[in-house]
Parts: structure tokens; sequence; C-alpha cells
């Protein structure tokens, strides 16, 4: 099982889907933005940001997966990415379902070097407080009568 | 509180927020069997 996991590291289709999986999560977050009008928590913008590390991640590992060092550091960074975008995905699950008290506001709180909601505010300005995430639908996003 | 429903089509709907808490598991656990593995296998191809 290890054995083809270590395999999968090493593989250009592994860090190929990770590119075309983060790049269909951040579309889709596009399109429940801009098309069906929901606007993003600040919880939502810090995924889209740990997101577009991964995606940027798998593309160095693309290019670099044949270098046993390289590839290993990069596979660190995109666990502790992964361990990031967990912690905020928990965050956005735990302020939904009331298990925490939300002390969500409209600042991102990113450092001046990084302030990428005010170099790209097409794709990581925050628009709402945090609170309820729209239902997700795998064939459709309109619910049938 | 997420909604979980079933339509007569089969139409499976969950909150985006449930929605990443799958996905980012499933990341993390991922990541590191690959990282785990590597360590383990290094000259696995």
């Amino acid at each position: 099982m290890l054995h083809h996991a270590a395999a999968l590291g090493k593989h250009a289709g592994f860090w190929l889907t990770i590119i075309l999986v983060g790049c269909v999560l951040e579309g889709v977050a596009l399109f429940y933005q801009y098309v069906l009008d929901y606007g993003p928590c600040v919880l939502c913008i810090h995924i889209r940001i740990w997101i577009l590390a991964l995606i940027a991640l798998a593309v160095l590992a693309l290019f670099l997966r044949r270098y046993r060092i390289p590839n290993l550091l990069l596979q660190i960074l995109s666990l502790g990415a992964a361990a990031a975008l967990l912690e905020r995905s928990w965050m956005v699950f735990a302020v939904e379902r009331n298990l925490i008290e939300s002390s969500c506001e409209m600042s991102t709180g990113l450092p001046s070097w990084f302030a990428v909601d005010q170099w790209f505010p097409v794709v990581f300005e925050p628009w709402e407080l945090c609170g309820y995430t729209p239902t997700c639908y795998w064939a459709s996003p309109w619910p049938k009568a | 509180m997420g909604t979980v429903w079933l339509h007569p089509d089969l139409l499976l709907g969950i909150t985006m927020a449930e929605g990443l808490m799958v996905i980012s598991l499933a990341a993390v656990a991922g990541f590191a069997a690959v990282l785990i593995g590597s360590f383990k296998y290094p000259h696995a191809e």
C-alpha cells in the first residue's frame, strides 16, 4: 500500500490530478460567487489561498518529481498546505454548525507583502461575514422541485 | 445544520463546508501516505 503511495509521488499523473482538482475547486468557488451570487467570507478566501498554494506546489513537483530531495520537500510542504486547508475547512464547518463562537471579520489579516486581496480583489476579496455556506449539487447547482 | 438529501433522481447535496471537510481530510490522508511511503520506499517506481 505505502509502496504504491510512494510511487504516486513520482508520477506525473498524481501531481496533474492535484492541479486539475485545485483548478476545479477554484472554478466552482468563482462560479458560486459570480454566477450564483454567493459572496465569499474571509475563511473562504483563506481556503482559496491554500488551494492555490497546493496548485503551485503541484506545478513545481510536476517538474521536480524525479529529484529525491526537492520531491520530498514539496511533499512535506503539500502536506502542510493540506493541513492548513483542513484547519480552515474545520473553522468554516464549525461556524456553520455553531460548534464554536464565530469571531470572523471582513479583513483577511494578510501581511502587506502578501496582500493578494488588494492585488487580485476579483478572486481574493471577502464579500460577507462567515456563517452559512451554500449547498453544492453534484449534478446541478440548482435544486429541482 | 447541513443539508444532506436524496432527490428522486439521486441528486445529492451537501453544504460547501461539509464538502471542503471531506476534500481536505482526503488531501491530508493522501499526502501523508505519499510522504510516509516516500521515506519508507525511496526507490519505489
